[in-house]
């Protein structure tokens, strides 16, 4: 299982990468700047780090309210 | 076939204006508690609701022993460095989908990626909506067209590569 664990890993980062470009593309950032405190620090992670369930505690919302927001952002999930 | 689901599966399909058709594939999605738990939105509940009474979703109890195991793949995680974090209903989630040996559905890369890595998951199939949307509409003829559809209207975007794959400039 472990074969090619570094190649594995290796085309993991570059979807990460690949991801993480796609967000800060994507992001309305005059949308994201004109956010309230914590919202706008939430989105900002969201953009970076695609990691909803951490994003959405840093703003204080439950999971679904702040996905509302993100989609606003126009932040994508990339899967 | 039944499944589980995780919390961005299960409010994702319910943005998604085919959302019924999830049912077309699945007989029974099974939503753990703490998946309810983490659910406010009034729509989302009411998908859940209606779909709890027509017997498509079922409810899987907190129980302390898969408490116990939540956090022990937590912290086996946390010591691999290749993977990404996984959040908790996340990985009970993943846990139940080991123990009832039926797919776990999400569109967090944390549990595709464990199954790859740690032994003990690499029997569990994890499936997310990209191939959830293949199985329903495939034969149909119609997947891209409901692709495009299911990112407009839940803001998912699938990677380049895996569009390409379906026929879809990314």
């Amino acid at each position: 299982m472990v074969n090619g664990l570094e190649e594995l890993v290796e085309g993991w980062r570059r979807e990460d990468e690949e991801a993480r470009e796609a967000r800060r593309r994507s992001a309305d950032w005059s949308y994201i700047e004109r956010q309230k405190e914590p919202i706008k620090t939430a989105l900002k992670l969201m953009v970076e780090t695609g990691d909803l369930w951490v994003a959405a505690r840093i703003a204080g919302l439950p999971i679904d309210e702040f996905n509302k927001i993100r989609i606003k952002a126009k932040i994508p999930i990339v899967v | 076939m039944s499944a589980v689901s995780d919390t961005c599966f299960i409010v994702n399909w319910s943005n998604f204006r085919r959302r019924g058709d999830l049912f077309k594939h699945f007989k029974t999605i099974n939503l753990p508690i703490a998946v309810i738990d983490e659910v406010r939105d009034v729509d989302v509940k009411r998908f859940i609701a209606g779909w709890i009474v027509k017997g498509f979703i079922k409810i899987l109890p907190s129980l302390p022993s898969i408490d116990v195991e939540t956090l022990k793949l937590i912290r086996l995680v946390e010591n691999i460095p290749s993977l990404p974090r996984i959040d908790p209903p996340e990985a009970y989630g993943l846990i139940y989908a080991k123990i009832l040996g039926i797919p776990l559905l999400t569109d967090n890369k944390a549990p595709k990626r464990i199954v790859k890595v740690i032994k003990e998951y690499e029997d569990v199939a994890v499936l997310d909506s990209l191939d959830v949307l293949k199985a329903i509409y495939c034969r149909r003829g119609l997947l891209r067209s409901r692709v495009k559809e299911f990112m407009q209207d839940t803001g998912i975007s699938f990677s380049a590569e895996r569009l390409r794959e379906i026929d879809i400039d990314a």
